[in-house]
């Protein structure tokens, strides 16, 4: 061979030799980090590792809602050779307790919905430690958790529920979802060319996750199921649509129970949503009453109605336009401002006590009180008692609405004094009357008292706001005139056996949300009260909404309050009251006054 | 051009080249850890024993060792006699994959002979590179132009047989290594130029007239087009398997993971990693040094057969060499480049070290071939 060509041949081959050699020092020296980056990247599969949510319990430490841990066996049909399917499905038939044929057609998928179809939603731990020992092919089990309310509906619609991912969807699952939800962990695992996990690759841990925290709520469950059950009840005796019940303690605000409940043997619309079936109990506390998607107590405004001359008389004592006794002359009706108001029934002329007018309700009465008043100061009384402004509680709470002094017309001087133009929730108007009971200070409401540590550490959430609203002089005044609603006026059907009540009775129109005026023969009742009257220690409100075809406050609030405070007053040994209080008034009482009804708009 | 003219010796008068010898046989050993390396994500997927691969290329390496002794034994000169028949063999076995060839990843390359597959195109390059040796040796005075045209009518119908199967990878081997000994036989260098132009026009056509189908261009060209992702799933597919086995031996960097640490290898990220993609798995398991090494190691054989031809006092010896040679050197070349991505994707196995019966034992007898010549230089 030519000397030539034998050089020719050698050079191409060192040639080729040096370009393959430059490449393999580009690959693996100048960019084998980059590559190695790319191989980890490849290989790892990160897995998340589920954190155990948080359980939410009563204020005695009673479970509400709880997750227990679960085992479920998934497969991955992809995995499994057609071939395998019967030879896994026998052997997986036996752990699973599903018949062979079921399992069968569970691995034989193919292509959508092929990939993780689950075998058994909950497994024991030997069973799925079994399982994992044998490795078949294409099963795993997953760590997954479900949630369980023992009390079956209880509350729920103050706790909520979650949505298919486990993340809350409504009430304090959803508010105190980052508390309850705790932080998932990071497993890493090797993965094979086709993306799944490598079942002998052994995890690493990356992120270890962290359990929920729980809640301990303000909640007392025999006195949750108790409001539930008297409230459940008249909503069906009263044919109401819903109905909201709420009982607090005096002094700390604590919430002891709150009933949110939606009749569901109404044919017709109520225009308010029952929580989902699947998601509470099918076994209700009072069977054709459901739970409210919503917390109604917090989320439903409503106008008041006569509840709110509390306002009225708060303002014109603390402002010394009246005292209890102070006399008045009320006319059959007034005209005032081009329109012509009048008192539920008519009465002729008679004389009333400021007392009478509250116990009875008059609305007349009030707004000759409410014009010596003035507008600022009676306005200056609603955002001092709390109304306008947010509980705290959350769970999608509404503020109300209030008119200010910049849409003030003259009537308001009456509407708004007899509770006809603001609108306000049951927590709002709760919030007010609790204030007297409690000498006049106000203090916030509150739902949880303590978060609970995935060991069991309490850490005590911070006690309630408050403020002086009222004089403790003012308030005595209001509560000796609110004892005579319960024991002369509208709401002697609150009376509690032992013990001194007060309250007030509300009965009111509810707005046309489609037009200007009310919805006609449509009513929301309200009673609002605490006892022992003169040394309280619990407040409650009940509202029914739209009962008919009684709908009188005094006549299906006042006895679900008397029926709900009396097993509270028991529950917690309330000493009764010592001697009967007296009736002030001679007078008769009359007829419950209406908001709205006397009221020619 | 004027070839040494040299006594013709049928004697063994030079000695054993002990390294054509050794080395592959090393580099069989190496490969055949490589081979069992590189299977065993594919070995548990099929249920296989983790060693069947590598058990089956013992089998091939232990063949091929066999042949290369026997080879080596038997004097050159003597594939005078059967190479018109070795010929006419390797025509019709060609023919025959075309008939009753098993199909395997969209090519038809193999026919069943007693339970062994046997791909007729390995055997195909030796065939053709003794049979054009024989033809020159037939003509001491070097070639003619009429010569020359015989010389590429030989190559061109198997080369063309193979190409149909199609098996571009083998057809390009076979068209090098006829184009070296061409060289190698003192074909005048104006035409060699000329049948390099012819190629390159012939290609230019058969691209025009869409001779060479869609997928083969697409995979001839998909390393120029490593970035960017494809709306073609062959080209998506060629393109994946070369960043895989370009990540494969990037992960490996300077020393490597180790013997059963790579972890791309072990689980069978790089398709075709036992076979076309192996050197993908020495990349990963032994680095830069190791890759090096191995280049080297191959390099070596190449470059001990081409000094074989350049000793061999004969034209039969010379031009036999410069065919192995050329399909050793090409085969290195062409799959180390193609598993780094600077050559196009052809499968072509890594010589000694690809998991590959007909290649295992193709390869040694080459080195068989080569150590007759070796052995049988002419004293001068």
């Amino acid at each position: 061979m030519a000397g030539r060509r034998v050089k020719l041949l050698r050079g191409c081959l060192l040639i080729a030799l040096v370009a393959l050699v430059l490449r393999l020092v580009d690959l693996q020296v100048v960019d084998a980090g980059h590559y190695q980056a790319d191989a980890n990247n490849e290989l790892v599969q990160r897995i998340v590792i589920p954190a155990l949510r948080g359980g939410i319990y009563d204020r005695n430490g009673a479970v509400l809602s709880l997750s227990v841990p679960l085992e479920q066996v998934l497969a991955d049909d992809a995995q499994i050779a057609p071939k395998e399917v019967a030879t896994e499905a026998r052997a997986l038939a036996a752990l699973l307790q599903v018949p062979e044929g079921t399992l069968a057609a569970e691995l034989s998928r193919r292509g959508p919905g092929s990939g993780d179809v689950v075998l058994a939603p909950s497994v024991s731990l030997p069973v799925s430690q079994r399982i994992a020992e044998n490795a078949y092919p294409g099963i795993t089990i997953e760590a997954t958790s479900q949630r369980t309310a023992p009390n079956g509906s209880l509350g729920a619609s103050v706790l909520g529920f979650l949505d298919y991912q486990g993340h809350g969807a409504a009430g304090l699952e959803y508010q105190e979802n980052r508390l309850l939800a705790g932080r998932q962990g990071v497993d890493q695992v090797l993965k094979s060319p086709n993306g799944l996990a490598l079942p002998q690759s052994s995890p690493v841990e990356l992120v270890a996750p962290v359990a929920g925290r729980g809640l301990e709520l303000t909640l007392d469950t025999p006195l949750q199921y108790a409001a539930e059950r008297a409230l459940g009840e008249e909503i069906l005796s009263s044919h109401a649509m819903s109905g909201v019940a709420i009982v607090m303690d005096t002094r700390t605000g604590d919430v002891l129970a709150e009933a949110n409940l939606v009749n569901q043997t109404l044919g017709r619309s109520t225009g308010v949503l029952s929580a989902p079936a699947s998601l509470t109990s099918s076994h209700p506390i009072v069977p054709g009453v459901g739970e409210a998607m919503n917390d109604l107590a917090l989320t439903q405004t409503y106008e008041p109605g006569s509840v709110f001359k509390l306002v009225t008389f708060a303002a014109a004592l603390a402002n010394g336009v009246i005292t209890p006794t102070t006399p008045f002359t009320i006319p059959d009706q007034i005209s005032f401002d081009g329109y012509t108001f009048h008192d539920a029934e008519n009465h002729g002329l008679i004389r009333l006590s400021a007392t009478q007018i509250l116990a009875q309700s008059s609305n007349l009465g009030t707004f000759q009180i409410a014009s010596r008043l003035g507008e600022s100061a009676l306005l200056n009384q609603v955002h001092a008692l709390g109304f306008g402004a947010p509980t705290g509680l959350g769970l999608g709470e509404s503020q109300g609405l209030l008119i200010n002094a910049d849409k003030w017309e003259p009537t308001d001087m009456v509407s708004l004094a007899i509770g006809q133009v603001d609108a306000a929730t049951a927590q709002q108007v709760l919030d007010a009357y609790n204030t007297v009971a409690n000498g006049g200070v106000f203090v916030a409401p509150r739902l949880v008292r303590a978060t609970v540590g995935a060991n069991g550490t309490l850490v005590e959430a911070p006690p309630a706001a408050e403020h002086r609203v009222l004089s403790y002089a003012t308030a005595q005044q209001l509560t000796t005139m609110l004892e005579q609603v319960v024991l002369a006026g509208t709401g002697t059907n609150a009376v509690v056996p032992g013990y001194s009540v007060a309250g007030k009775t509300g009965t009111a129109q509810i707005p046309n949300p489609n037009s200007s005026g009310y919805l006609p023969g449509d009513y929301s009742a309200t009673f609002v009260g605490y006892a022992p009257a003169q040394n309280p220690v619990l407040s409650a409100i009940v509202i029914l909404n739209r009962p008919t075809p009684l709908y009188f406050g005094g006549q299906v609030a006042a006895p679900v309050f008397s029926t709900i405070m009396s097993y509270a007053l028991h529950r917690y040994g309330i000493p009764t009251t010592a001697g009967a209080p007296t009736v002030i008034s001679q007078v008769a009482p009359v007829a419950e006054d209406v908001t709205g009804a006397g009221v020619v708009r | 051009m004027v070839m040494l003219q040299r006594r013709v010796s049928s004697h063994r008068t030079g000695s054993v080249d002990l390294w054509l010898l050794i080395a592959p046989v090393l580099a069989a050993l190496f490969g055949l850890v490589m081979v069992y390396t590189a299977t065993q994500a594919v070995t548990a997927g099929f249920g296989l024993s983790r060693a069947y691969f590598a058990e089956r290329q013992t089998i091939f390496v232990v063949a091929g060792i066999a042949c290369m002794i026997v080879l080596s034994r038997i004097d050159y000169h003597r594939l005078e006699s059967i190479a018109t028949l070795g010929y006419v063999v390797t025509l019709l076995s060609l023919l025959g994959v075309m008939v009753v060839g098993n199909n395997a990843l969209g090519a038809t390359r193999w026919i069943s002979v007693g339970g062994l597959q046997i791909q007729p195109s390995e055997f195909a390059i030796l065939g053709i590179i003794v049979a054009i040796a024989t033809y020159c040796a037939r003509r001491p005075d070097g070639l003619s132009l009429r010569d020359i045209s015989r010389v590429l009518l030989m190559a061109v119908v198997p080369i063309g047989l193979v190409f149909l199967q199609p098996d571009f990878g083998t057809a390009i081997i076979m068209g090098v290594c006829v184009f070296v000994m061409l060289i190698a036989a003192g074909v005048p260098l104006r035409i060699l130029v000329a049948l390099l132009l012819l190629v390159v026009g012939a290609v230019a056509i058969a691209i025009e007239l869409r001779l060479l189908k869609s997928y083969q261009l697409l995979r001839l060209t998909s390393f120029l087009n490593q970035d960017h992702a494809s709306s073609s799933s062959q080209l998506s597919q060629a393109v994946y398997n070369l960043q895989q086995s370009k990540i494969a031996i990037g992960n490996g960097g300077l020393f490597g993971a180790g013997i059963g640490h790579g972890t791309t290898t072990a689980l069978g990220y790089v398709p075709e990693q036992q076979t076309d993609f192996i050197f993908s798995a020495i990349g990963e398991q032994f680095g830069f040094v190791g890759t090096v090494g191995i280049l080297a190691l191959l390099s070596s054989v190449a470059w001990r057969v081409l000094v074989a031809g350049v000793n061999a006092r004969d034209t039969m010896g010379q031009v036999l060499c410069a065919g192995i040679f050329a399909f050793l050197a090409f085969s290195i070349v062409q799959n180390a480049g193609m598993a780094m991505g600077i050559m196009p994707v052809a499968g072509i196995p890594l010589p000694f070290i690809s998991y590959g019966g007909t290649a295992i034992v193709c390869t040694f007898a080459g080195c068989g071939l080569a150590q007759s010549v070796a052995q049988r230089r002419g004293m001068g």
